[in-house]
């Protein structure tokens, strides 16, 4: 096993982006079902009425659910550990970008290890969130 | 939203959330009504779950992580969005039909000015923690990581 047979074309400082993102109200809402989480921040707004992106929408689209960096035929990966920045709250209709980049690939305990971070900004590049992945990959049998 | 100030030492509980599998295909199969939609996964597709080993589709962590960021909302509001930061392992799957309930207590007022540090953590109906970890919340909305103008804290 080696990484090229298991993160086929993936090496350490590889980019994707920016990816545009909108996350439109129907979207929105789609997560706030997900979530069961009708929280008037995301219903009715906050103060000035703008509607705010459930969280889930942002840490779902920060992870390369996108699928720009996969494992390779026969392997999946397996999510180990989380760290998010939340910057700025994001809005529904407001144009979005998503950066997406490898940070590091290593093995530990014989399995393949890899770290990805996303960040995701907003009008005028404000930072929105900030996220690091760290994930195993695992042979599907 | 909550609005009431929040103490350290509270324990603050989240509902509890049953992962259905429409659920699972509303957080992971892509957008609705798209070419393609459900995207099939171990989260959301029980062959793809078998071939990898599961009994069952398993929630993505970043739902899991969700329960989280969403009860640290419902309690700090806007502030939250404005600094907070969570740092959550991964620690059990999370089955198509468990109930995850989020749980945070909330600490002193330590480590970086006007924060707070909770210990967070999701668990199953069994009382099986499935992830935890820690939040640093703003408490005072001076900046990241002690930013925002929120309504609760």
């Amino acid at each position: 096993m080696t990484f090229a047979d298991v993160l086929p074309g993936i090496t350490v400082g590889d980019r994707v982006g920016p990816v545009a993102l909108t996350v439109t109200r129907d979207l929105n809402e789609q997560y706030l079902f997900a979530m069961s989480d009708y929280d008037d921040l995301y219903v009715g707004g906050a103060g000035d009425g703008r509607r705010i992106v459930h969280p889930g929408v942002l840490l779902n689209a920060s992870m390369s659910s996108l699928m720009h960096f996969s494992p390779g035929p026969g392997w999946t990966g397996l999510h180990s550990r989380d760290e998010v920045e939340w910057h700025e709250p994001a809005y529904v209709d407001e144009p979005l970008e998503v950066v997406f980049e490898v940070v590091s690939l290593f093995e530990k305990r014989g399995r393949p290890w890899w770290i990805r971070r996303a960040t995701i900004s907003g009008a005028d590049s404000i930072k929105v969130i900030r996220t690091i992945h760290t994930a195993f990959v695992s042979n599907v049998s | 939203m909550t609005t009431h100030e929040v103490m350290a030492g509270d324990h603050l509980i989240g509902p509890g959330k049953q992962l259905s599998i429409g659920r699972l295909l509303a957080f992971s199969g892509g957008q609705f009504g798209l070419p393609g939609w459900p995207a099939v996964s171990t989260h959301t597709d029980v062959g793809a779950a078998a071939a990898a080993g599961l009994r069952a589709p398993i929630a993505a962590g970043t739902q899991v992580e969700s329960y989280l960021a969403a009860l640290l909302v419902s309690h700090f509001g806007l502030s939250w969005l404005q600094g907070g930061r969570l740092d959550v392992r991964f620690i059990k799957p999370a089955y198509e039909g468990d109930t995850i309930v989020a749980h945070a207590v909330v600490g002193a007022e330590a480590g970086e000015a006007g924060s707070s540090e909770c210990e967070v953590w999701c668990e199953n109906q069994d009382g099986e923690r499935v992830a935890t970890g820690t939040a640093t919340v703003p408490r005072d909305g001076s900046g990241p990581a002690g930013a925002g103008t929120g309504t609760a804290g």
